[in-house]
């Protein structure tokens, strides 16, 4: 048996090679998308902005207030304000601020101080520094009382990292999830559909080769490119997990060696489980086109269901199931991975997410190897 | 001296309601092949001769094992085929044009593989390969993909391909099916090689002219029965056999109608 199920595997691995397309989807393209990601929030980023020359001007600004106004990115070039408001409204600048020449404060209320600010609704950058001085004027307004005046006591008794972490930890797993299962998508619909809608699999059924061999060969093809698959994606996820990093500045989060090699471990299990459900869907439907539509059906679940995991809401329902989550069948990886990069997880917790995986994945391909002893894998 | 033995054979499926309607039947449940019995030996060409539809691929497809009969067995050498389908199956070969190559293989990735399917120790798979391509000419295409084959071409290929393993019985479905007359002709010689070689071929064509010039028995599956049995000269009886066959065919209609 041991020997019809190599025959297989190696003839399958052979055309995995020998297929260009599917080589670079299951070893370029998840490590492509998780840079991609990294890349275009590293480009959204404000981080770097304070890199970046604005076109933000002010008249008249007390000298106080210019230092301040200097560190947030305004030029203390001197501009003529009509011209300047014309290059405002064609995009050329930013923002004017424009202090009366008698600027002062006036505790009283009544004689106040105008200031003039123009900027452009419709031009991203504009709005920008508009929030960024609204932010900095907000600082000098009067005080009637103060909240949480003292820098020296610590009111947040919550992490304050907290909703950083949770972004990040709700993102990645279905991130993680969708780009292995995108590297081995095609593979996994047609090695089982794609043979059967071409009459290649009755060939093989009519050798004396068990048809539980023919399906093993088979899956372990399909799991040996995934787990190029999910090494490929978690290469770009150290790369996006670095620019998150760079991105967050002072707020950023560390994650240690072994958070990492844990949720490497949590994807090979997954990846297992995965494929399993993959192969079944690719022995049951006719043709590879409707296995290809239906296979993205548990993907997409996945990766909408950890991305709904940052919504309060549907958090506090699972934090209500509880250990429950864990007993689901790749849900439970997706939640495990949140947790290891958010809270921390516990032994009984990873090896529960790992057993259940692995074993879906032994009885999807237990299911696979009854589907090819019925009839109905024969393609008339 | 080798002996397959179908029978009672009987095969029945269930179509759709639409299929149903279609052909005009009372009930879903379709009956294929109906209580079909024969025997072929070593060294002859047994033929199964019937109009579309007969039950003759039903009958093939259970002899190679790709589905099951709902009732009877297949027996080769006394042995159930049920009991014993891989042992079996290693002196079985079966070749239809619905069973095809993989198209992004070379002819020498399918006669290794299936090399490897079949037990065929590496020599003695070298020494059939070598044989055998220089047999049906495919050594001039041994490492082009299927899919840029003719149909011509890949048809030597399956033959060589289904052989690998020296096989007692050859059981071929529609053989000269789609194929030019050169590639027809070389099918038929390899049948007759087939036969010298001491092999037992089982065909199933609707081509008399095929049947008459290398069967030595043959059979006629009507409506999934087998209606008549017997050598060739008897069947013909100093007619043609498209003639004789004929003949048989209505009157086993009238006595239906």
């Amino acid at each position: 048996m041991f020997r019809d199920i190599s025959t297989v595997y190696k003839k399958e691995i052979k055309s995995i090679i020998k297929d260009k397309t599917i080589l670079l989807m299951c070893i370029f393209l998840p490590f492509a998308i998780m840079f991609m990601e990294g890349f275009l929030m590293s480009s959204m980023s404000d981080t770097n902005d304070k890199d970046t020359k604005h076109n933000a001007y002010y008249i008249n600004a007390p000298q106080d207030l210019a230092a301040g106004l200097k560190a947030i990115g305004f030029s203390d070039e001197k501009v003529n304000k009509d011209t300047c408001i014309t290059d405002i409204k064609n995009k050329d600048a930013e923002i004017l601020v424009v202090f009366p020449e008698d600027f002062h404060i006036d505790l009283t209320g009544t004689n106040v101080s105008n200031i003039e600010i123009y900027y452009n609704s419709s031009n991203t950058e504009s709005l920008k520094m508009q929030q960024k001085l609204s932010a900095l004027l907000d600082t000098l307004r009067p005080e009637v009382f103060t909240i949480n005046a003292d820098p020296n006591i610590t009111y947040d008794q919550g992490d304050e990292d907290y909703q950083v972490k949770n972004t990040i930890a709700s993102m990645v797993p279905g991130l993680l999830f969708m780009t292995i299962v995108y590297g081995i998508l095609a593979l996994a619909s047609n090695i089982i559909a794609g043979d059967k809608e071409s009459n290649f699999l009755n060939t093989v059924l009519i050798t004396p080769v068990k048809r539980s061999s023919v399906a093993i060969g088979k899956a372990l093809a399909v799991m040996t490119a995934a787990g190029i698959s999910a090494i490929s994606a978690f290469a770009g996820l150290a790369y996006l997990m670095k620019t998150f990093q760079d991105m967050l500045g002072e707020h950023a989060v560390h994650y240690a060696i072994s958070d990492y090699i844990l949720v490497f471990f949590v994807v090979i299990c997954v990846t297992f489980a995965l494929v399993g459900l993959l192969l079944i869907i690719s022995t049951i439907a006719k043709n590879s086109r409707t296995a290809q539509t239906l296979c993205a059906i548990p993907v997409m679940i996945l990766f909408i269901g950890s991305f709904l995991t940052s919504n309060a809401g549907f958090d506090a329902i699972l934090t209500k199931f509880g250990f429950k989550n864990y007993l689901i069948p790749m849900w439970n990886s997706s939640f495990l991975t949140k947790n290891i990069l958010l809270s921390g997880v516990t032994t009984a917790e990873i090896l529960t997410t790992c057993v259940i995986n692995i074993v879906f994945g032994i009885l999807c391909l237990s299911f696979v190897s009854h589907l090819f002893n019925n009839e109905k894998i024969v393609n008339e | 001296m080798h002996t397959l033995e179908a029978k009672n054979l009987s095969k029945s499926f269930t179509l759709s309601e639409r299929q149903r309607r279609s052909q005009d039947l009372p009930s879903r449940k379709k009956i294929a092949v109906d209580d079909i019995s024969f025997t072929a030996h070593s060294g002859e060409v047994f033929g199964l001769l019937g109009p579309n539809g007969a039950g003759k691929t039903t009958t093939m497809r259970m002899l190679a094992t790709l589905i099951s009969p709902d009732n009877g067995e297949v027996f080769y050498d006394g042995k159930s085929i049920k009991e014993n389908p891989i042992e079996i199956k290693n002196h079985f070969a079966f070749l239809t044009t619905d069973l095809q190559l993989d198209k992004k293989s070379t002819a020498n990735d399918m006669f290794d593989y299936f090399a490897g399917l079949y037990h065929v120790p590496k020599e003695k798979a070298a020494q059939r390969k070598k044989e055998l391509f220089s047999t049906f000419g495919v050594d001039a295409f041994a490492d082009t993909k299927i899919s840029k084959l003719s149909q011509g071409m890949r048809q030597k290929v399956s033959l060589a391909v289904s052989v690998i393993h020296d096989p007692d019985f050859i059981i071929f479905d529609e053989p000269t099916n789609g194929l030019d007359i050169i590639a027809s002709r070389d099918v038929r010689d390899f049948i007759l090689r087939m036969k010298e070689e001491g092999k037992c071929m089982i065909i199933s064509t609707h081509l008399f002219d095929l049947v008459e010039k290398i069967c030595d028995r043959a059979a006629m599956i009507v409506s999934g029965k087998i209606v008549v049995n017997d050598t060739l000269p008897n069947l013909m009886q100093g007619r043609s056999l498209e003639d004789s066959f004929y003949d048989i065919y209505m009157q086993y209609q009238n006595k239906q109608g």
